[in-house]
């Protein structure tokens, strides 16, 4: 499934666009970051409520094409930056981690 | 990181990476003012002003970009910290070392645990026991040091990293560690 796909299906709210035609093949909920470096894959939509640059830094060494922003948090512009110059889809919603893992799941992401 | 000792060994592997070949480690434990410091002392390579200001940013490193364009350990280090009401300090010169000091608000919610440290200790100083490593951890009023020239001196030999070297300093560790938080504290070549 595509990055515009998911979006269009899950209706989120774009904050910084990035290849929209990149693959998402896997599906990744957590918020502590070494866990992510460790135990996400490549390709993944990352559903985490951490607004911070380090972020986008831990994307681009996984791997991972879009970040999915959750509880409506505020998201700091360097962070937003960064993850355009990385090519890094950053969405956001009002719902919670489950809330939204349970969604991407149910459009076929596992 | 999962823990504070992961902390401590990522920002201690960056000064052996800087070859120094004097690492001091100071670890200060307050549980009654809930606070929890550490500072890494080296004498490696350092860095200019200009690195300075930019070694926050994840997407800043020393290392080779090709290999890898982040350098995550200064960053998720100070983000951690502040996360937990604390701060982290790097003053630094060029071929003199590097000062880095982080303080975790050990009452915050957001604070992570402090980890295995004595587990760190060990590993910092068994990959790289042939530089001169200075750990003092206090823990309240306590303290204990573990010094590898003076322990090198004391046993006899010239390296820490044969498995029977691991064996005996792993068990004095951990005895080190278990009466500093419980029984009193214990010196060694301090």
């Amino acid at each position: 499934m595509k990055v515009r796909d998911i979006l269009e299906r899950l209706k989120l709210a774009v904050l910084s666009e990035g290849d929209l035609d990149a693959e998402v093949k896997n599906g990744y909920t957590c918020d502590l970051l070494s866990e992510v470096m460790g135990k996400a894959q490549a390709d993944t939509v990352w559903i985490t409520v951490q607004t911070h640059v380090n972020i986008i830094a831990v994307a681009t060494v996984v791997g991972i094409r879009m970040i999915i922003l959750c509880n409506g948090h505020e998201v700091p512009e360097d962070m937003l930056n960064k993850a355009k110059k990385e090519q890094i889809t950053v969405a956001r919603t009002g719902k919670n981690p489950f809330e939204i893992s349970c969604e991407i799941c149910k459009i076929g992401i596992r | 990181m999962r823990d504070i000792s992961q902390h401590i060994m990522d920002i201690a592997q960056n000064s052996v990476k800087a070859r120094a070949n004097e690492i001091e480690i100071l670890v200060n434990e307050s549980p009654k003012e809930k606070y929890f410091e550490f500072e890494i002392r080296d004498n490696g390579m350092g860095m200019d002003e200009k690195m300075c200001k930019r070694v926050f940013d994840p997407f800043v490193t020393t290392r080779d970009k090709k290999i890898r364009h982040v350098g995550l350990g200064l960053s998720l280090l100070k983000a951690n910290a502040e996360r937990s009401g604390g701060y982290v300090e790097l003053v630094s010169h060029p071929n003199k070392g590097t000062r880095v000091k982080a303080l975790f608000k050990m009452d915050s919610i957001d604070c992570p645990p402090v980890g295995a440290l004595g587990g760190a200790f060990l590993s910092l100083i068994i990959c790289d026991s042939a530089l001169h490593w200075r750990i003092i951890r206090k823990y309240a009023e306590k303290k204990y040091i573990l010094d590898t020239c003076k322990i090198k001196k004391t046993l006899g030999v010239q390296k820490l990293s044969s498995v029977k070297m691991y064996s005996i300093l792993k068990e004095y560790i951990e005895r080190l560690e278990s009466n500093v938080k419980h029984n009193g504290g214990e010196e060694h070549g301090g």
